[in-house]
């Protein structure tokens, strides 16, 4: 009824975009009205693209790294012998050992040498480069034992980082997670409901979180060369994708000495942003294929589901 | 701590009931006799809170594994992750309590520290004096 009063008063007034923004911030899906079209997402994701300088990676490595210590642990007094080492605790054990002055390609030379040593544990924190044999093939055949399907494996080769810039980017790597996230709930929807994810999941992304028993993958390590770029991340299973893509990678890395760092890394690595192990993204049509449009956007699961329903409803029957 | 896991529980944490004293000590004695260190006391004490937890990612392993038939995995328990990477020289003397995205959380039971180590290459990457310090921590930078 008309307020002739007019003793109430409206609703504070509010543009479009800001009634957008706080409807899209709650987890609302955005809406598709068909006078207007598409109706796109108006928040901008922040997001930077990491600067990699792979030429001088060799060369920022001489700094001593610096592994962030809580300041509880730093010693207070001056007069002790770790007093010196105040805001650094810990260089001196980290210190990597004094060294000649060589050049990346004669250190890959001298890897007899440098396997002797760190067998020795005398440098653990100084990353060893181990020269790899082409043994694909094997790791080929190592990679069929493991059920990773839509996966290919990768030839990847060691790039030398300083501990400093694997700090910043493990920092970078947490906010470009959120905004990976974010983003990925509004433009690949129908990939992750082929990987199982449902409404209540997409509101989880949304928020630049996710949901129980998922994660996100660093599709190339960083010490390999991998970046923060959303090109080399992908959402994917935890259990048992994501823990196996990393049994596979130990195989490799810990048949090394310790401290020592593989020249060539075989990586299995899918395509796009989501992983979605089974083919039930694949639309209907062509000879031989069935027509799976009417179960897009469900999982085995839900299927198994409503098959269950279906038969106990026959059942009744 | 508590008050902790309580905000947690509000957003999306799934955690469990807590974990009885024999549970834990049944699986300190297991780890014990296949060679890692026993379950320190102040997680011991998380999971006497949430025998585990999981929240955007993060994993913390309880005394023991849960199937988790609704979502088609299984939670592991510290018994059983810690039993997988055995004979890893990289994680000698450390006990593994949890994951998180590429990295493991784990105990350094000779320096009695709290580590985060990387997935890949096992090296330290964050050191904190207790497990309180060590959960915040990374609270902090996912929230």
């Amino acid at each position: 009824m008309w307020d002739w009063t007019g003793a109430k008063k409206p609703p504070p007034y509010k543009i479009r975009e800001t009634s957008e923004t706080e409807m899209l911030d709650e987890g609302v899906t955005p809406s598709c009205p068909p006078s207007f079209g598409y109706h796109r997402d108006p928040r901008i994701i922040p997001y930077e693209k990491e600067k990699t300088d792979e030429a001088n990676r060799s060369k920022m490595y001489s700094k001593p790294p610096e592994v962030p210590v809580h300041p509880s642990l730093l010693p207070n007094d001056a007069n002790s012998p770790w007093g010196q080492a105040r805001g650094t605790f810990g260089a001196d054990i980290y210190q990597p050992a004094p060294q000649q002055e060589q050049s990346f390609e004669a250190s890959l030379k001298t890897t007899t040498a440098v396997m002797q040593d760190a067998a020795m544990g005398t440098d653990f924190l100084t990353p060893k480069v181990v020269e790899v044999s082409d043994e694909m093939g094997i790791w080929e055949w190592q990679f069929s034992m493991f059920n990773l399907p839509n996966m290919v494996l990768k030839e990847v080769d060691f790039a030398p980082l300083a501990v400093n810039k694997k700090n910043e980017l493990r920092r970078g790597f947490k906010r470009a997670r959120r905004d990976f996230l974010r983003y990925i709930a509004y433009y690949n929807v129908s990939e992750l409901q082929d990987a199982g994810i449902d409404e209540k999941g997409l509101r989880i992304l949304k928020k630049g979180k996710v949901p129980e028993n998922c994660d996100v993958h660093l599709k190339v390590p960083f010490e390999y060369g991998g970046t923060n770029d959303f090109s080399n991340l992908i959402f994917i299973q935890t259990h048992p994708f994501h823990e196996d893509i990393h049994k596979f990678i130990d195989m490799q890395t810990t048949s090394q000495p310790l401290g020592c760092r593989l020249s060539k890394l075989y990586i299995p690595v899918a395509d796009g942003r989501v992983y979605v192990p089974n083919d039930s993204s694949a639309l209907g049509g062509g000879k031989g294929k069935g027509d799976k449009t009417s179960v897009q956007g469900y999982s085995a699961s839900a299927l198994q589901a409503l098959a269950m329903k279906t038969i106990d409803r026959g059942a009744n029957i | 701590m508590k008050d902790l896991i309580e905000s947690l529980k509000k957003d999306i944490a799934l955690t469990f009931e807590g974990a009885d004293i024999r549970s834990v000590k049944f699986a300190s004695t297991m780890l014990k006799n296949n060679g890692f260190s026993e379950i320190p006391a102040e997680y011991a004490d998380f999971l006497k809170m949430t025998n585990g937890l999981v929240w955007n990612g993060i994993e913390f392993y309880g005394s023991k594994g849960y199937d988790r038939e609704g979502k088609d995995y299984s939670l592991p328990g510290i018994v059983d992750v810690n039993m997988d990477f055995m004979g890893f020289d990289a994680l000698a003397g450390k006990l593994i309590v949890g994951r998180a995205p590429e990295e493991l959380l784990v105990y350094a039971a000779k320096d009695e520290r709290w580590q985060c180590v990387d997935r890949c290459d096992f090296m330290v990457v964050q050191v904190a004096p207790s497990f309180k310090e060590l959960f915040v921590s990374f609270m902090d930078g996912m929230v």
